[in-house]
């Protein structure tokens, strides 16, 4: 395979082919980071081809002495913030977290438990969360960056990156526990009417 | 210990000294809400850490590929209709410029300009002679003939709305 440098300088002569071999290389880091913050597939699609679609037309901007992976992810979690304000996508509340982590009734608050990690519910409480909170969180837990790197890459603080995960950290904790409480008060329900 | 430090140790996961372990155990253990809090924070955060990274679907990079030519086509097509539009505007500017101003407009202009002036000094030249007229009539009429024509200018109104009433009142031309 071809070096990244390489395909970076075709590239930037408008070979877009050489750059597709770019975008095959970091199809999969650029799509989750869109499909972390826009929770939707589709959207995430789009949001993924756009992101290399802006990269390739302000290559000439590239600085070589950054990461093109960092880069990338920077084009697309400020991609996602602005979509995510333009479309003012529905944000999950309380109730619709713990509805949907807990659809299959019935099942007992393990099996619930299992089914929630097993399934997207943490996209769920992701939804739940402000978009700079949520790329901070994104950038931190899938992509191990640091508080100076998030800071950096979301034009914030060290001390504004510090706190916003504080809160959002809280704020999911706060959801978790919540909807455990739902599930088990559901379970609970549930035994007392088949007592019945 | 204080909430806020709870907070910090359990949500940066850092490892702790004998004492702080303590001081944890014994805040969790007066605080059952804050034990509970800790261990939805541990499973939310294993959770976070095992998440495994989404891929999109098959043939990525030849949808950007063809998304990108139809973009460039797109960018060129509006690029094209720009220049054209430029083009065209700056030709007619210039062709304006070089022959209907200098064979239409300017001289259109100047007459017009030059009209306005001329009825203004003919108007100016005819006060004069009326004010030249007046003042050598008050000199030479005698006082007779200037009641006769305040009585004739104040019989006109009269005159006027008399045949107002014969014929346009009578006529229904109002209605």
């Amino acid at each position: 395979m071809q070096q990244e440098s390489e395909l970076l300088d075709q590239s930037l002569r408008g070979d877009a082919q050489a750059f597709s071999m770019l975008v095959s290389l970091y199809q999969r880091p650029v799509y989750n980071m869109c499909y972390r913050m826009l929770g939707n597939v589709q959207e995430a699609e789009d949001a993924a081809q756009e992101t290399f679609l802006r990269a390739y037309r302000a290559l000439k901007s590239f600085d070589p002495k950054r990461k093109f992976a960092t880069w990338l992810l920077s084009i697309a979690a400020n991609y996602c913030i602005d979509q995510h304000r333009k479309r003012r996508i529905t944000q999950v509340d309380m109730e619709a977290v713990s509805a949907g982590e807990f659809r299959a009734a019935g099942k007992g608050s393990e099996a619930r438990m299992i089914d929630f990690e097993a399934g997207e519910a943490i996209q769920d409480l992701l939804a739940t969360l402000g978009p700079k909170e949520r790329a901070a969180l994104i950038l931190h837990y899938w992509y191990d960056y640091s508080y100076k790197e998030i800071s950096k890459e979301l034009s914030l603080s060290e001390s504004a990156v510090k706190s916003r995960m504080h809160r959002a950290r809280k704020e999911l904790a706060e959801k978790m526990q919540f909807s455990a409480t739902q599930g088990l008060d559901l379970e609970r329900r549930q035994h007392e009417a088949a007592a019945i | 210990m204080k909430q806020q430090q709870f907070e910090k140790i359990i949500f940066e996961g850092q490892p702790l000294s004998k004492k702080q372990r303590a001081e944890l155990n014994k805040y969790m253990d007066k605080n059952p809400e804050a034990a509970k809090f800790a261990l939805s924070w541990r499973k939310l955060s294993e959770k976070l850490e095992r998440s495994s990274m989404r891929a999109p679907k098959k043939g990525f990079g030849t949808r950007w590929l063809a998304i990108e030519q139809a973009d460039r086509r797109k960018r060129e097509q509006i690029q094209a209709v720009w220049a054209l539009t430029v083009s065209a505007l700056g030709l007619s500017g210039v062709i304006y410029l070089t022959y209907g101003a200098s064979s239409t407009l300017l001289p259109s202009m100047v007459d017009g300009i030059l009209s306005v002036a001329q009825r203004a000094l003919e108007f100016m030249s005819f006060l004069q002679i009326l004010t030249r007229a007046l003042l050598t009539l008050i000199d030479k009429m005698p006082i007779a003939w200037w009641g006769s024509i305040v009585v004739s200018l104040l019989l006109l109104p009269a005159l006027w709305m008399t045949v107002y009433k014969e014929f346009a009142v009578a006529k229904g031309v109002t209605k």
